[in-house]
């Protein structure tokens, strides 16, 4: 096959969100999108073809740059897949959930989904760190423009500003172990990290560089409290960007450079600690809220954390499957969610109750979901955490394993309290809602199928079934789950250790910190902002007395 | 004294006048006038820095991107100007300041 | 100080010349068409230099397609307002750009010869299309680009009063939130940008 089509996950979405700059009518907007986004799906297919035979597409770009390669193997056609598929699912959904937006929010919103699905594609599916860090920022500027999408409410424009400035943290750390690797090895491709001009120390740098982006990507611990904030993006966005393909860039970036840095003392201890805190974290935001949606973010941050203990362990395989079924499984609840919100016109869940009637379809698929995500035997979420407790068991320390299990019993415990506020119980002071429109269904039962079929993709079925089946970690697991649905179902008074729980999570999610840097950031540029004068003249007389400056100063140095 | 050094002479008061004419004038055609006289100041620095080196022709490709690029900003700005003429009613670059508070 | 040499300098003299005209001339017409002559002349000296290809590309871009881009967009708006005085004292406005260029000077001249000649390593063509290849292929993406911008720019009659009416145009959030309680304290206390 011809490499030029390792291209297409990138090139298809970006020329239909050309495309639909240039459009007026709302009809063919929504109809443009939903087509390029399937013609996108079933061009990202043909990555696995190519992968196959290991496919390249070479663009030399000049001396400085080097050579541009795109070659997609397993991992990253695997990312680009999920991406592909799940925005094509999503942007189905969209159909309805914007249905009546005006014709230029519809652009805009399309527009960014596209371009974010061709960036994610091309984040996992280059060769070359620079264009790495170029799809890295490109993902996160999407996701700061789709989360502040309804930009007159303030939530909105904080949280995307929020998101955005903890990412760039995170960014920043990325481009110092790029520019730190090129400036040694003379060479930005990947394969310059095992370059042996990189001295230990150096790649410490660069090895806890990655670690502090990856972090920030995928908002584990010290990082995590953009996530929550991020959930007043529209919901078709939170499934997307911070459900399925963003958030799991950060998991990506270590999978792909785990060889390079395993050797690095307390790199795999650290991740393996970022991991394990935020599975906790996650656990008690998902706990402690009322609002769906941030239910469903700390969970989201809870189970990338046992993705990152997974890498952290050295269960890469495990960590991949699992990272599959996370984006199928959560992708189906945000989606859920979305049409319940989207009905109710509430996220918060002390509204909701008795939606099980009167939407049956939502609450089934949404059930199925809910059900993979404690791992419930069959689904997809139990092969997979399971492989990762196993994979804990015998190679990381005791206590990571027992804090990765008591996070299975806060998972089920959130996940019992989100089902039952959400669709058992009797509606409460709200009028009656029908059955989710067509468009959602198609995208809820896709997915509902994914949570089922998934596991059918791993190559060597058999053998992780009998692994699963046989290891004594499993019925420990399902022990716990139990447990944790069981306190559910007591209705335990919660709130009575709320206060504390709440200090826990105060002090440490290092919630301050977070919030200290991101108001850091708006006062110096606001502060800043007395010298943007506007007046042209102001500006280039400003410009010229710099060079001037520059000037006098290379001409002392050079006398010096 | 040879010509690339000339050359350079010449190139800098070139590009200093364009710098005077962007500091001094208000009006937008103006400043835009004033890049442009910047521009070619550039373009003999550049050849001429290929013809000391004896890489002329590494210096005229340099010069070709640069023109292309330099000319695609002078449209743009003619473009904004007009525009801005429209909507402002004036060309004086003190107007146009709306991000100011 | 052979022919050759005086005649380069003279080249330079009339384009520093012209380029003065041009940035003094109280009439916009007349200042594009003093920025034309300006043009020819460095156009000559890029052929002086033994740079053809640029000399043609100059003088058929810059003397001509700008030339006819500036007299299009001043006849356009009929604009030839009077010259109002610089916003910032003259003395700044002659002064800094004369230190900048004047120390430029210092530093780099007189030029340093090249140890050994260097070689030519391809032409002109090879050098554009090869070399700078990534250039080139952005500079074709910039045209597209700028060609694109003009057309939205020229055309946007119908937003003239974009800048105003945006809060019209809001939309309410889909899903408004009544305030849940949430954990951690928002940035709501913080007003919109």
């Amino acid at each position: 096959m011809n490499p030029i089509l390792t291209a297409l996950p990138i090139l298809i979405p970006w020329i239909g969100a050309l495309v639909i700059m240039g459009l007026h009518r709302t009809r063919v907007i929504h109809g443009v999108a939903v087509g390029t986004a399937i013609l996108n799906g079933i061009g990202t297919l043909l990555l696995i073809p190519l992968s196959a035979e290991h496919a390249q597409l070479l663009i030399p770009a000049g001396q400085f740059w080097g050579t541009w390669r795109f070659s997609p193997d397993s991992l990253s056609a695997l990312l680009s897949l999920i991406a592909a598929i799940i925005g094509a699912l999503a942007v189905i959904f969209s159909v309805d959930y914007m249905h009546g937006t005006n014709s230029a929010d519809l652009k805009r919103y399309y527009g960014l989904v596209l371009l974010f699905i061709g960036g994610m594609s091309g984040l996992v599916l280059t060769d070359h760190l620079l264009l790495l860090f170029f799809f890295w920022e490109l993902v996160a500027l999407c996701s700061f423009a789709l989360i502040a999408y309804y930009p007159h409410n303030p939530a909105a424009a904080a949280g995307g500003v929020k998101a955005l400035v903890i990412t760039q943290i995170g960014g920043i750390g990325l481009l110092i172990g790029i520019l730190a690797v090129g400036g040694t090895a003379g060479d930005f491709s990947f394969k310059a990290l095992h370059s042996s001009a990189l001295t230990p120390t150096l790649k410490a740098a660069v090895g806890f560089g990655f670690l502090i982006a990856a972090a920030a990507k995928s908002a584990q611990f010290p990082f995590h409290s953009w996530l929550p904030d991020a959930m007043e993006a529209p919901t078709p966005i939170s499934a997307l960007i911070h459900a399925a393909t963003m958030v799991n860039a950060g998991v990506y970036l270590m999978l792909r450079f785990y060889p390079v840095f395993v050797d690095l003392p307390g790199w795999t201890d650290c991740l393996m600690l970022i991991g394990v805190v935020s599975v906790l974290m996650g656990g008690l935001i998902a706990l402690l809220t009322d609002d769906l949606k941030r239910v469903l973010a700390g969970s989201t941050i809870s189970q990338l954390g046992y993705l990152f203990s997974a890498v952290g362990a050295g269960a890469g395989a495990a960590a991949e499957f699992h990272l599959l079924n996370h984006a199928i499984f959560k992708g189906l609840l945000f989606l859920g969610a979305g049409a319940v919100i989207h009905a109710l016109h509430t996220r918060d869940m002390g509204h909701m109750g008795g939606v099980r009637r009167e939407m049956p379809l939502v609450f089934a698929t949404f059930l199925i979901g809910s059900l993979a995500l404690v791992g419930v035997p069959i689904l997809n979420g139990f092969w997979s955490k399971e492989l990762i407790l196993e994979a804990a068991v015998s190679h990381a320390p005791g206590w990571i394993t027992g804090a990765l299990l008591l996070g299975v019993g806060i998972t089920a415990l959130y996940t019992y309290r989100m089902v039952r506020r959400v669709f058992w119980g009797r509606a409460q002071d709200r009028a009656p809602v029908h059955e989710a429109p067509l468009g959602m269904k198609i995208a809820l039962i896709t997915l509902a199928g994914g949570v089922v079929l998934s596991p059918l993709c791993l190559p060597d079925l058999g053998v992780v079934i009998t692994e699963v089946l046989s290891a004594p970690v499993t019925l420990l697991a399902l022990g716990i789950i139990l447990l944790g649905a069981g306190i559910g179902w007591l209705r335990l008074p919660i709130s009575l250790s709320k206060g504390m729980l709440q200090a826990l999570d105060r002090g440490l999610g290092l919630t301050p910190l977070n919030r200290i840097s991101v108001q850091l950031t708006n006062l110096s540029a606001e502060g800043l902002r007395g010298l943007h004068t506007g007046v042209l003249t102001l500006n280039l007389a400003a410009v010229v007395g710099a060079l001037t400056l520059l000037m006098i100063i290379l001409l002392v140095g050079g006398a010096l | 004294m040879n010509t690339p050094a000339v050359a350079f002479v010449g190139a800098l008061v070139l590009v200093g006048i364009g710098l005077v004419g962007t500091l001094t004038c208000r009006n937008l055609i103006k400043v835009a006038v004033a890049l442009q006289i910047m521009m070619k100041g550039v373009l003999i620095a550049l050849v001429a820095a290929g013809a000391a080196q004896g890489q002329i022709n590494l210096g005229q490709s340099l010069a070709a991107i640069v023109l292309g690029v330099d000319t695609i900003g002078a449209v743009i700005l003619l473009a904004l100007s007009v525009q801005v003429r429209r909507r402002f009613g004036t060309l004086d670059v003190s107007a146009l300041s709306q991000l100011r508070r | 100080m052979n022919l050759e040499v005086t005649v380069f300098i003279l080249l330079l003299v009339g384009a520093s010349l012209c380029a003065l005209m041009a940035i003094s001339a109280p009439q916009l017409l007349t200042s594009a068409l003093w920025l034309a002559a300006a043009s020819v002349l460095s156009a000559l000296v890029l052929y002086a230099l033994s740079a053809p290809t640029m000399a043609i590309l100059e003088l058929s871009v810059g003397a001509g397609l700008v030339t006819i881009l500036f007299v299009f967009a001043i006849q356009y708006e009929q604009s030839d307002t009077p010259a109002s005085p610089p916003l910032i004292p003259r003395l700044i406005g002659w002064g800094l750009p004369l230190a900048a260029l004047i120390l430029t000077g210092a530093l780099i001249l007189p030029l340093p010869t090249p140890e050994q000649p260097a070689v030519e390593v391809g032409t002109f063509a090879t050098l554009l299309w090869g070399s700078r290849a990534l250039d080139a292929l952005i500079q074709v993406g910039l045209i597209f680009a700028g060609t694109l911008g003009v057309l939205g720019i020229l055309s946007s009659r119908k937003q003239v009063s974009m800048v105003t009416d945006t809060a019209d145009t809001a939309q309410p959030d889909r899903a408004p939130l009544p305030a849940p309680p949430v954990l951690e304290p928002t940035l709501e206390g913080q007003e919109p940008l």
